[in-house]
């Protein structure tokens, strides 16, 4: 799932100090799990910037709501009336989230509350960790199941590199090294061979270097009237 | 919220196994929990709700709900008996201190009812509550009938039954005492004067065995010689007194009469020990005040000298009870036995007077019974009802209380020809697990003070002294809220597993995709309600603490500019203090003007928002006091507590208060909240 963590209350506090009326949005999908956006967090963050204003003697209108995905047009349909009453909204979804609604209600100004971080996975309660890069071309069939995109700070093909000690990385301590971990995972499965066999360098055509990515499927599509 | 739907709490929720059990569906519970709280006021409306004698009913009841209570599986049941009692001491209801008002009469209606006993009094409570004019008609020149004759006064003492009684007739019942039905008054005229009639005389009559011997000097019913022992009248008995019968009545008897000098009182009944229908406690307090019990023995004839009383004769009882449960008793012949006495007093079971009824149309049945349809709780003329113990037979107390609420609503329905409103049949939870009750913290059940044993006898002073308010706020505090837990909103759960993670008792479990919390384990401490980053879940019990949270916090929005220092809140721990019971805040008084405190359950109870929300109301400083690692009553809400509260910290920063505005004190049980309000704020 997507994990995002939201942004430092000082800095949302700067982006819509000036607005007397805001409503804060939140996502009741991958936001609200990962304990970011959802509708704890969203009620949270909005009572801080209400306490915020008040020491600021500023007046601010804040309300809440929630949209079970604010990637999808039809979920986020309902809050037009209440996105139409305020000056300013904050969106604690993830990026994707913020600029539905920012196109939705355009010109609506649409303040995002998080960060939107990465695909992961919790590790355990409170940790998170990116596991999947969205590289549009996946090598995981021949990596043991473990990414190297992602997990790699190089995303090598053929790793380890030489700063790879006692299996960790050498970019920081805590980071496990993905080729020492796609090695053990391999020997595991005895197929360790497949570590030997050289990869040709990456398209990465499918992944962010070809511009906005884009799926089509017309199997599935729905002709609109003209 | 946009998008999505609320679900509601599933209709089949089970009840606590104290409410199932209770005859009148007292939600003990949530008594319990208010007085947790200390919301003794709120606690006495619960009680009051289904129980119009709580000063009464918190002295002598048999307390099925104790025996239900599933706190037992863990260690001993909840003393919820003890607590109703504790409540109605407490607010004075018992002393008279509290007046209730009386009700408009309304419906032009007018319920006659016979017998001022438990059954009568509460079947004329709910009527007169519904506008009715009722008048009670009692043979005793005071009402109460066994629970003031039957019952002795260091069980119950006659100003607390007043009290009781005296409350139920300000709603605006008449009574009429030393009224006699069949010679002062004809039961055709009671008739006509009343739309309708509650016959509910209960077993005032005690029965007898007709033994060889039953006519000598000294052979007495014990029916008339407890209304002497409760009138204060002057009785003329031996000194060696055998009294016959293994029930209450005869354990009252016995132990009554103990009471009068140096007296040698024995008990023999029919039962074994263990067979016997007195209550465990009543024995074991009987043996204490010195009165031999010999059971397992059948009286077979009286012995007597000169016309007078002089033993009794007994052979063993082998069995009482055939294979059917029957009452079938049978005996070794050849195993007999005389104990001396000068007085032999039947405590054999009671029954009813209905002579009164002779030409009234109302049936008797061939053993001479009340013809009586328990369905309509109509005898065989349709105004004419009847409830308590002269339909039931023998029970408790609190179960004539249930009979007199079920003919009030059967008059109420036939009054107005609509269908009557039953109390409903519960089902219970279903016993507690092994695995859960092995997780729950041992605490011993606090039990009443009582006059030392060789204190009692003296006099008829009442026995158990009540609670004192840190017994009652620790005894309430073990109850383990069945039923109260969490239920989860299907529609907003993200069936992300923080419920699953968080909960320290292993309760919740994804069932397809969503969160599910089984009513019967949850211990309802709302961990994963505050956990819970979709706000899904809701947890009753927690429900209503909030509520004092959010009452809290209302004050405060009503304004609040304190001199005497910076506008503090507290949210203290209800486990790890005992507020009204601390000695010191006596010391100090009172709370500062500047400090307010709202309890809460546990304050890993709280969420983020809820510790803001005091900021945004005016709050300059907020403490919480959080149990230290050795005690949390929830196992881990202490670690959970300071963990969020951290999180907290970094959000006051974020908006300029400052995380040291929010402060955490480690407490003890024995912490006195009031030094740390004196020392630190």
């Amino acid at each position: 799932m997507i994990i995002a963590e939201q942004k430092p209350v000082k800095e949302i506090i700067e982006l819509t100090k000036e607005h007397k009326k805001l409503l804060v949005v939140g996502c009741g999908s991958c936001v609200t799990i990962c304990f970011a956006g959802g509708e704890r967090e969203t009620r949270t963050l909005a009572s801080a910037l209400s306490l915020a204003a008040g020491r600021e003697k500023r007046k601010l209108k804040i309300e809440t709501d929630m949209a079970l995905r604010q990637c999808e047009w039809e979920f986020i349909d309902g809050l037009a009336e209440k996105v139409d009453a305020v000056d300013a909204v904050v969106s604690t979804a993830c990026g994707v989230g913020v600029q539905l609604m920012a196109e939705r209600f355009a010109p609506k100004l649409v303040l995002p509350g998080l960060n939107t971080s990465f695909m992961g996975l919790p590790v355990e309660q409170g940790v998170w960790v990116e596991n999947c890069g969205g590289c549009g071309h996946c090598v995981l069939a021949y990596t043991g199941g473990i990414c190297p995109i992602a997990r790699c700070a190089k995303s090598m093909l053929n790793g380890p590199c030489g700063g790879s000690q006692d299996g960790k990385c050498e970019v920081a301590a805590d980071i496990d090294c993905a080729w020492h971990e796609i090695y053990v995972r391999l020997k595991s499965q005895d197929r360790l061979e497949l570590i030997t066999e050289l990869k040709p360098a990456k398209d990465w055509s499918s992944s962010r270097d070809g511009g906005q990515r884009k799926i089509v499927r017309d199997d599935l599509k729905i002709p609109r009237p003209e | 919220m946009t998008n999505i739907s609320h679900n509601k709490l599933p209709t089949d929720w089970p009840v606590p196994p104290c409410q199932a059990a209770c005859p009148v569906n007292t939600d003990a519970r949530r008594y319990v929990a208010l007085i947790a709280q200390e919301r003794y006021k709120e606690a006495l409306d619960v009680i009051m709700a289904t129980n119009p004698l709580p000063s009464v009913i918190g002295r002598i009841c048999a307390h099925p709900c104790e025996s239900a209570c599933r706190r037992a599986q863990v260690d001993e049941p909840i003393a919820i008996c003890h607590l109703k009692r504790f409540v109605a001491d407490k607010l004075g209801y018992s002393d008279g201190e509290i007046k209730v008002e009386s009700v408009e009469k309304t419906t032009g209606k007018s319920i006659g009812i016979i017998g001022a006993g438990p059954s009568g009094l509460t079947a004329a409570s709910d009527l007169a509550r519904r506008g009715h004019a009722v008048t009670i008609y009692e043979k005793h020149p005071l009402p109460g009938g066994m629970l003031r004759y039957g019952i002795l006064d260091y069980r119950l003492p006659p100003d607390v039954l007043d009290s009781d009684i005296n409350n139920i007739l300000a709603l605006g019942i008449e009574l009429k005492t030393g009224i006699e039905i069949g010679s002062t008054i004809s039961f055709k005229q009671v008739a006509t004067d009343h739309d309708a009639i509650i016959i509910a005389v209960g077993l005032s009559v005690g029965r007898s065995i007709p033994l060889p011997g039953v006519d000598l000097d000294g052979v007495h019913s014990c029916v008339p010689i407890l209304e002497a022992v409760n009138e204060g009248r002057q009785i003329d008995l031996g000194s060696d007194i055998i009294v016959i019968g293994g029930g209450n009545v005869a354990v009252d008897t016995a132990r009554s009469l103990r009471r009068f000098g140096e007296r040698t009182v024995k008990m023999v009944c029919l039962e074994a020990k263990d067979e016997m229908p007195a209550h465990d406690w009543e024995i074991a307090d009987a043996i204490a005040e010195g009165v031999e019990i010999h059971c397992s023995w059948g009286p077979d004839s009286i012995v007597g000298e000169h016309g007078r009383v002089k033993g009794l004769e007994f052979k063993e009882a082998t069995c009482v009870f055939d294979n059917d449960g029957r009452f079938n008793p049978q005996f070794n012949e050849s195993n007999r036995h005389i104990l001396t006495a000068d007085t032999v007093v039947m405590a054999v079971g009671q029954g009813s007077d209905l002579s009164f009824l002779k030409g009234s149309g109302v049936r008797l049945t061939e053993r001479g019974l009340l013809d009586f349809d328990r369905a309509t709780m109509q005898t065989s003329e349709p105004t004419v009802f009847a409830t308590g113990e002269v339909v039931t037979g023998p029970g408790a107390a609190i179960s004539a209380m249930a009979g007199g609420h079920r003919a009030a609503a059967a008059v109420e329905a036939h009054l107005t020809g609509e269908a009557p409103v039953f109390q409903e049949e519960l089902t219970p939870v279903e016993s507690l697990p092994s695995w859960m009750a092995s997780q729950i913290w041992e605490t011993p059940r606090r039990w009443m003070p009582r006059i030392p044993e060789e204190e009692r006898l003296q006099d008829f002073s009442e026995v158990e002294l009540g609670y004192t308010e840190l017994d009652a706020l620790r005894e309430s505090q073990r109850c383990l809220s069945c039923t109260a837990g969490a239920t989860v909103d299907d529609a907003k759960c993200a069936g992300c597993l923080t419920c699953v993670r968080v909960c320290p008792y292993g309760v919740p479990e994804i069932q397809g995709d969503k969160a599910y919390m089984d009513p019967s384990t949850c211990q309802s401490c709302g961990f994963c309600a505050s956990e819970c980053p979709a706000d899904a879940i809701s947890v009753k019990l927690t429900g209503e603490h909030l509520l004092e949270l959010q009452t809290g916090i209302d004050a405060l929005e009503a304004g609040w500019s304190p001199s005497s220092g910076p506008a503090t809140v507290g949210f203290v721990c209800q486990f790890g203090h005992a507020w009204g019971a601390d000695a010191a805040f006596d010391a100090v008084s009172k709370l500062p003007e500047h400090v307010r405190v709202v309890r809460v359950l546990c304050p890993a109870r709280l969420a983020p928002l809820d510790i803001l929300r005091a900021f945004e109301d005016g709050a300059e400083r907020v403490f919480l006091t959080v149990c230290g690692k050795d005690y949390c009553h929830y196992k881990s809400g202490n670690g959970l507590a300071e963990r969020r509260l951290a999180y907290v910290r970094t959000l006051l920063d974020g908006v300029g208060i400052g995380g040291d505005k929010l402060v955490s004190y480690q407490i003890t049980q024995e912490t006195s909240l009031a030094r740390i309000i004196e020392e630190q704020l």
